[in-house]
């Protein structure tokens, strides 16, 4: 019977005793858009993210509605929801893994699971803590993840939209 | 003893193992919400025929602000020459087949329009106006030069009118390509 207990103390110990839940709070992200005669930026507030960590390893994964990026003028918006086929592909969804230690330091890089598009691919990212959280950025290809740029006097738009985002991290 | 052996194995079933990987539910996002439904297919196929129908919008457009300017240059030969009036006839069938395709372009329920759109279409009570008035005050102006006739007040005021006419449409079109 003790044998059976301590067992069982491990398995809880390895499984759980070392586990914290967070979750995403105050976060936002802003894409900025280049082309040759303007530059435009859309910003969404409503991602929603967890975090996951176990053993001294973390997990995330974070998520955002293609439709809630807002731009300063709603005939782009609707551009961008129709070149991205927001109704087919409604989420932005990013995830990974990096050491929970990282979490603690001024600023970090992870590699990054990004699915945009139905395609996934995979980014480095850079973030500087702040507090619970941090800011940092990421660049998404369009064209890797099988988006038409859209042009303007057909001249399209840069193959690379650098993503900054910023976000808080709190226990569940 | 065996209450404690209770709470150790109630702790391994509720707390979830290590290895699973986080899933859209854990964010409350149901399959609802990733799935396309039926009317979302449908919104879709609206998204699309709305942007092409506004591309074809954005093209004529460019053309006829090429076109309205060559009539506005040429404007001080439309007694002498048929070319200012020839032009603006092609200005003219470019402009209303431009907004044609502005007009007829669906848009999805629910959206208000919101930056510099709001200007684009505010512009469009000004040039649509003008479009129509200055092609009929320049045509009675050229007629009453031809047949030595003396023109009214209003008819003088063809080229006023097709400038303002040009001006607030080269403003639309400019809203649309910069950002200000």
């Amino acid at each position: 019977m003790k044998r059976l207990s301590l067992a069982c103390a491990f398995l809880a110990f390895s499984f759980g005793a070392l586990a914290a839940d967070y979750q995403l709070t105050d976060a936002q992200a802003t894409y900025t858009v280049k082309h040759l005669i303007k530059t435009v930026l859309g910003t969404s507030q409503e991602l929603r993210g967890k975090m996951s960590c176990t053993n001294g390893a973390c997990e995330f994964l974070v998520a955002a509605p293609v439709k809630s990026f807002v731009s300063s003028d709603s005939n782009r918006d609707l551009n961008m929801q129709t070149v991205l086929e927001s109704a087919r592909y409604p989420l932005i969804t990013v995830r990974g893994k990096l050491p929970e230690a990282q979490l603690g330091q001024e600023s970090y890089s992870f590699p990054a699971r990004v699915t945009f598009h139905n395609v996934e691919k995979e980014y480095p990212v850079t973030v500087r803590r702040k507090g619970a959280g941090g800011s940092g950025s990421l660049t998404l290809k369009l064209e890797a993840h099988g988006v038409e740029r859209p042009s303007l006097l057909t001249v399209a738009i840069d193959d690379e939209v650098p993503v900054t985002f910023s976000f808080a991290w709190k226990v569940q | 003893m065996s209450r404690f052996l209770f709470l150790l194995l109630t702790t391994l079933l509720v707390i979830p193992p290590a290895f699973a990987e986080l899933e859209l539910k854990d964010l409350g996002l149901g399959a609802e919400v990733v799935t396309a439904s039926k009317s979302e297919r449908r919104a879709q196929e609206t998204l699309e025929q709305r942007h092409s129908m506004l591309k074809r919008h954005e093209v004529l457009g460019l053309a006829t602000l090429g076109l309205m300017t060559a009539t506005m240059l040429t404007g001080g030969s439309a007694v002498d020459s048929n070319v200012h009036m020839y032009l603006g006839m092609a200005t003219g069938a470019l402009y209303f087949t431009t907004a044609y395709y502005s007009l007829t372009a669906p848009k999805p329920a629910g959206i208000r329009d919101r930056g510099n759109i709001v200007w684009h279409k505010r512009l469009a009570w000004i040039h649509f106006p003008a479009m129509v008035l200055a092609p009929i005050l320049g045509y009675m102006y050229k007629r009453n030069e031809e047949n030595d006739r003396k023109s009214s007040a209003l008819v003088k005021q063809h080229p006023t009118i097709a400038g303002i006419g040009f001006g607030a449409f080269a403003l639309s079109a400019a809203l649309m390509t910069v950002e200000f």
